[in-house]
């Protein structure tokens, strides 16, 4: 299984009807089982990517390519910065809302629903709904939710960025650890430099707009991977590489934000 | 505490004493608030302070509304206006709830139904009310007519809001999760828009209300606005005041019921 984007454009019409280019000639493979993460500054059109692989916008050049996925097999499902969990509905019927869908009946999807959710460490909170539950517990669902459909790959939207700093820093641990269990294919934007190296296998890392591929750096650090990695000095100096490398873009990108 | 404050000043932040529990206490309050007034008024009537026969005594409005419940005049009337009101505000508010919601999930379809949405809107529907009873003569079905056009136009422009300004990330979500055009409408914008399509609701039980009475104080032989007419031709006050305590239990009990259906719909939705 490999997902290829293959010389993908992506410009739409911005406010005043000027054009604007968001993303430049992405070529990028993304083999079955990597965690790839796509790294950039804001406004890199890192998020326009995961929608176009997410099938829900058509790039304006270039195609994404998935070869050996199974015809019965959903190609991608989202995990969303917000969450984006359907406040009417219980925990279990969030994660199961794929399998609805889809057309699997009730008391297989509910089966398999529990599973995700044991999975995610929510054993318990089935029947609650989403209001009642912490940032962390939501993007728990999210994530449940989107695994239970068993995608081919698991596109990540920022996932953990709507959480405060340490609930983010146990996330990203428990994340690992999910990983490491479930060894999903996964492409996972984010800004957060440290956060792609603990979690990844590859890192992307994306111009400033038009995003354009400035550097593909594998991780050095092997698996199983342990959050005793960030102690590593070699982690503080690979996080330090990858930061020398855009943070003339993020500069810009602030100046040019204000 | 204060500057050149003594060191052995001594401050100290300690709990308040225990308040009566807040609920209790805004109940007890909003008790007292209708029982004064209805001892003002008592008083003002019995005391000759105002003549009786423009404002009689809240004890002789009940005992003409004891009255009538036991003549079954209460009753007939009340069930008469119910029943347009019910038959009315189904109508309207069913209608309005298909066109808004198919006009809220398909910008063609608003394209053709917000110009005439926004045109017919403004007017004040009791006027239509003549034109209602050309077409369909005096009897039931233009009463019902005008109070189910009332109903519709809250329906028809408070879902088609809602469903179309439903969260995208919500739309998103579900396709994600491979939801046809279909089920994003029936599994995500619908439900996501309860809350607002009941108030909607809550504006057609209004308009209902305020339509079936200027419908029976014009067009009708019987039901409460008329009784509210004709009793003020008669200067029966106390029959009058009975009529419009009526209306006043008819608003509330709408109220309540439409409340009751929202939390049996919106279970475990954030209250906001």
């Amino acid at each position: 299984m490999e997902i290829r984007f293959d010389g993908i454009y992506k410009s739409y019409l911005g406010a005043g009807g000027a054009r604007v280019d968001a993303l430049e000639g992405i070529d990028l493979t993304v083999a079955g089982g990597e965690f790839v993460a796509v790294v950039g500054p804001s406004g890199c059109g890192k998020s326009t990517l995961l929608l176009i692989a997410a099938g829900l916008v058509p790039p304006s050049r270039g195609q994404v390519v998935f070869t050996g996925v199974p015809r019965d097999r959903p190609l991608s499902a989202l995990v969303f910065q917000e969450f984006a969990l359907f406040g009417w509905r219980t925990v279990l019927d969030n994660v199961a809302f794929g399998l609805e869908v889809r057309g699997v009946p009730r008391g297989e999807r509910v089966r398999r629903a529990r599973e995700l959710i044991r999975l995610v460490g929510l054993e318990g909170c089935e029947g609650r709904y989403p209001h009642e539950l912490s940032g962390g517990m939501r993007q728990r669902v999210g994530i449940a939710r989107a695994l239970c459909v068993d995608p081919a790959v698991l596109l990540m939207d920022e996932p953990l960025s709507a959480l405060d700093a340490q609930t983010r820093q146990l996330m990203q641990e428990e994340l690992l650890a999910l990983w490491e269990r479930t060894r999903t294919t996964v492409l996972y934007v984010t800004h957060n430099i440290q956060e792609a190296a603990f979690l990844a296998d590859r890192i992307v890392l994306l111009s400033r707009r038009p995003g354009r591929i400035r550097a593909v750096l594998p991780v050095p650090f092997g698996r199983p991977r342990a959050e005793s990695v960030l102690a590593d000095p070699a982690f503080g100096r690979f996080s330090h590489e990858l930061w020398t490398l855009i943070r003339d873009e993020a500069r810009t990108a602030m100046e040019e934000d204000r | 505490m204060g500057n050149g404050a003594a060191p052995d000043d001594v401050v100290t932040l300690a709990a308040l004493p225990r308040p009566a529990p807040g609920r209790l206490r805004g109940r007890a309050l909003r008790a007292v608030s209708l029982l004064m007034v209805l001892a003002l008024w008592e008083a003002a009537s019995r005391t000759g302070a105002v003549p009786a026969v423009f404002l009689p005594p809240p004890t002789a409005v009940a005992r003409e509304l004891a009255r009538m419940a036991a003549t079954g005049d209460l009753w007939r009337n009340v069930a008469l206006s119910l029943t347009r009101i019910l038959a009315g505000f189904f109508l309207g508010s069913a209608s309005g709830l298909v066109v808004g919601v198919a006009a809220g999930v398909s910008p063609p379809l608003e394209a053709l139904v917000d110009p005439l949405v926004a045109a017919l809107y403004p007017i004040p529907k009791i006027a239509l009310l003549p034109l209602l009873v050309l077409w369909l003569g005096i009897g039931e079905p233009s009463k019902v007519a005008v109070i189910a056009i009332g109903a519709f136009f809250p329906v028809a422009i408070g879902s088609m809001a809602a469903v179309r300004e439903v969260d995208p990330l919500l739309v998103r979500a579900a396709l994600s999760l491979g939801a046809t055009p279909l089920q994003v409408v029936t599994k995500v914008r619908l439900p996501a828009s309860v809350p607002a399509i009941f108030a909607s609701l809550r504006l057609a039980a209004g308009m209902a209300l305020l339509l079936v009475v200027s419908a029976e104080m014009i067009a009708a032989s019987a039901g409460i606005g008329y009784l509210i007419l004709y009793a003020g031709d008669l200067m029966q006050t106390a029959r009058l005041l009975a009529g419009i305590a009526v209306l006043s239990v008819l608003g509330l009990l709408s109220t309540a019921g439409l409340k009751a259906a929202e939390t049996r719909f919106a279970r475990g939705r954030e209250r906001t």
